[in-house]
């Protein structure tokens, strides 16, 4: 064996051993995380909650199932309802402008409905108030009308939506499920002529190095 | 070997050069703008900041609550050069539980119930994360919290549950009854500094969490203007939340890239040391002078050299790998979280809140005297927030 052989046969051994060391104990290696939308306000952080799409979803199948209801649609007097937030309860882990959620069922519904549904306005009671005393006091002009009664409505939309989480720590797995339901209450009869329930589940990972902890 | 010995010493001087060079990668930080989000929102909170504090903790919150994919800098924490503290910062279960918690605060005072008990749930399932089965969820204050905000809603149901869930957690406090009024006044005192989070072990792979420092107090008493003294409800350890935690599955990565660290230097070290004995060796044989004890040691000393050279580059990766686990931490948050229902009639009211340390001596420099106004009856009860301590992030004022 010459200088250059034997060179050549002790570095080789002594890099084989650097790789067996390097190989141990590293312990590396990740499935790629599994996501769900793309509204990320952090790098790489994206969302499993009610994102603004569900809502116009939402939105509007509660419109197109409440417009094809008889028993609500097809009256000789146009029913009064009042939609507000007063009775929408967010009872679920969202951290939801629930008005937002509300204005638009009412906009929807004005606009589909075209007549065949009026439209109490109550949390604006105090508004109609001033304007009538001011009419009435002859400050404004216009008729006064003191005497005669506001609106009342013949029904009132309340709502719910609720979440159920399930998390798994091992993994990082977290599912989200929302149920959001309404109701149509006869304010007057205390019956409940409507309703109908939206679900939606978001689930995805975070990534392992998040995992809990 | 005069050439091998420097040549020796010249790779050492390598790898210190190379080991100074790499700090300061190994001491960047990854994106840390949740992180400055609580603190910005913690330390307007205190200053009576509420929308400084609102938009801060919606900041943080709204991050938090996703999902965490894999970014770029994520990934770079979990390699052998890169530093766990690359990673993106999202806090770790406890200071994610706070960051809801201090958002429902702020969604109470903004009298916002349906975003209070929202936060206030998700700071509950912040716990639930937790690794360890017994510690799933008991957390006292966001829970009584989430009651409160629900049975100020009127959602009867679920606020019964959650009063339920408390009770069963802590059965030391009076029982609630979700179909009464909700509080009038709900008294808030925190007392102590921030757990700690420490790098421990020769690779400092070892994230330890310590109590705060600089505190006695651990108790507080309240004196309403009528002359009631009344304890509050202890209702939240933060370090007992921040301990019991469980381990994360992030420590087995710190820990292989420790053992890794570890091994290159023993390694490197032993062909040091080798190739060094062969050199020398090699240099003995040549002494004899003979053509081929002279050919024989040459080849020696040069696989001495190389072998020097394997061991220096051996312990050069070693040096080069970055096991530190990350110690970011929320470092304006209080040590514990003390509270109490109070039913005042509207008007003003001087109240006098007390500390006291664990064993029941007085802290009269730190007593607080505030005159409130309660207000006739809203649907969301009444906060008055009291910290023992300034809200002062040593972060922060790094500028960092």
């Amino acid at each position: 064996m010459n200088t250059r052989h034997t060179t050549v046969a002790l570095t080789a051994l002594a890099v084989l051993s650097m790789g067996c060391a390097s190989g141990a104990s590293y312990a590396g290696g990740y499935a790629a995380p599994r996501t769900v939308d793309h509204t990320a306000t952090v790098a790489g952080v994206s969302g499993i909650g009610i994102e603004s799409q569900d809502l116009v979803q939402v939105s509007d199948r509660m419109v197109r199932d409440l417009m094809a209801t008889p028993a609500f649609m097809n009256t000789t007097r146009p029913p009064r309802v009042i939609i507000d937030d007063t009775r929408f309860r967010n009872e679920s882990n969202q951290m939801l402008n629930l008005a937002l959620v509300v204005d638009r069922l009412r906009i929807e519904l004005m606009r589909a409905a075209q007549g065949r549904l009026l439209f109490v306005s109550r949390q604006n009671v105090d508004l109609v108030e001033r304007e009538r005393t001011l009419k009435a006091t002859g400050r404004v002009d216009g008729a006064d009308a003191t005497k005669r009664s506001i609106a009342g409505a013949d029904y009132m939309l309340i709502g719910r939506i609720a979440s159920q989480t399930s998390t798994s720590s091992g993994t990082g797995a977290r599912a989200n499920y929302f149920q959001i339901t309404f109701e149509m209450v006869d304010l007057n009869s205390s019956l409940s002529i409507w309703g109908n329930l939206y679900d939606l589940k978001k689930a995805g990972a975070d990534d392992r190095i998040y995992h809990q902890q | 070997m005069t050439a091998s010995i420097t040549s020796s010493r010249q790779l050492r001087g390598l790898i210190v050069a190379c080991t100074l060079l790499a700090a300061p990668l190994h001491a960047q930080h990854g994106d840390d703008s949740v992180l400055r989000a609580l603190l910005h929102g913690m330390r307007a909170f205190a200053s009576a900041d509420t929308a400084g504090a609102r938009s801060s903790f919606t900041l943080a919150t709204d991050a938090i609550a996703g999902i965490w994919g894999g970014s770029a800098e994520a990934a770079s924490a979990r390699r052998l050069w890169g530093s766990e503290a690359n990673k993106p910062f999202r806090g770790e279960a406890w200071e994610r539980m706070m960051a809801f918690f201090y958002r429902g605060l702020v969604a109470l005072q903004d009298g916002d119930l349906g975003v209070a008990q929202a936060a206030f749930r998700l700071a509950v399932q912040q716990d639930a994360f937790a690794e360890e089965e017994q510690h799933r969820s008991d957390v006292a204050a966001p829970l009584y919290l989430l009651g409160v905000a629900l049975q100020a809603q009127g959602s009867t149901g679920a606020a019964a549950e959650a009063f339920s869930q408390l009770h069963r957690l802590r059965p030391d406090l009076p029982r609630l009854e979700a179909t009464a009024p909700s509080p009038r006044l709900l008294l808030i005192v925190e007392t102590g500094t921030a757990p700690r989070k420490v790098s421990d072990g020769i690779n400092a792979d070892r994230l330890r969490i310590f109590r705060g420092r600089g505190f006695e107090e651990r108790r507080v008493r309240v004196q309403t203007g009528t002359g009631d003294v009344q304890e509050l409800w202890p209702m939240e350890d933060v370090l007992w939340q921040a301990t019991s935690r469980g381990g994360r599955p992030f420590d087995f990565v710190l820990r292989g890239k420790a053992r890794f660290a570890d091994a290159s230097a023993d390694n490197g070290s032993a062909f040091g040391g080798l190739g060094q004995a062969l050199a020398f060796q090699g240099l003995a044989q040549q002494s004899n002078g003979s053509e081929a004890s002279l050919r024989v040691g040459g080849a020696m000393r040069t696989t001495g050299s190389v072998l020097e050279g394997v061991g220096a580059a051996t312990q050069l990766v070693g040096a080069m790998v970055n096991a530190a686990a990350d110690v970011r931490y929320w470092d304006n948050l209080p040590d514990a979280v003390h509270l109490l229902p109070l039913d005042l009639p509207p008007g003003p009211h001087r109240l006098r809140v007390t500390f006291r340390t664990v064993d029941g001596r007085d802290l009269p420099e730190l007593s607080r005297d505030t005159t409130v106004t309660v207000l006739p009856r809203r649907t969301a009860s009444q906060l008055v927030w009291i910290s023992s301590r300034t809200r002062a992030s040593t972060y922060l004022s790094r500028g960092r």
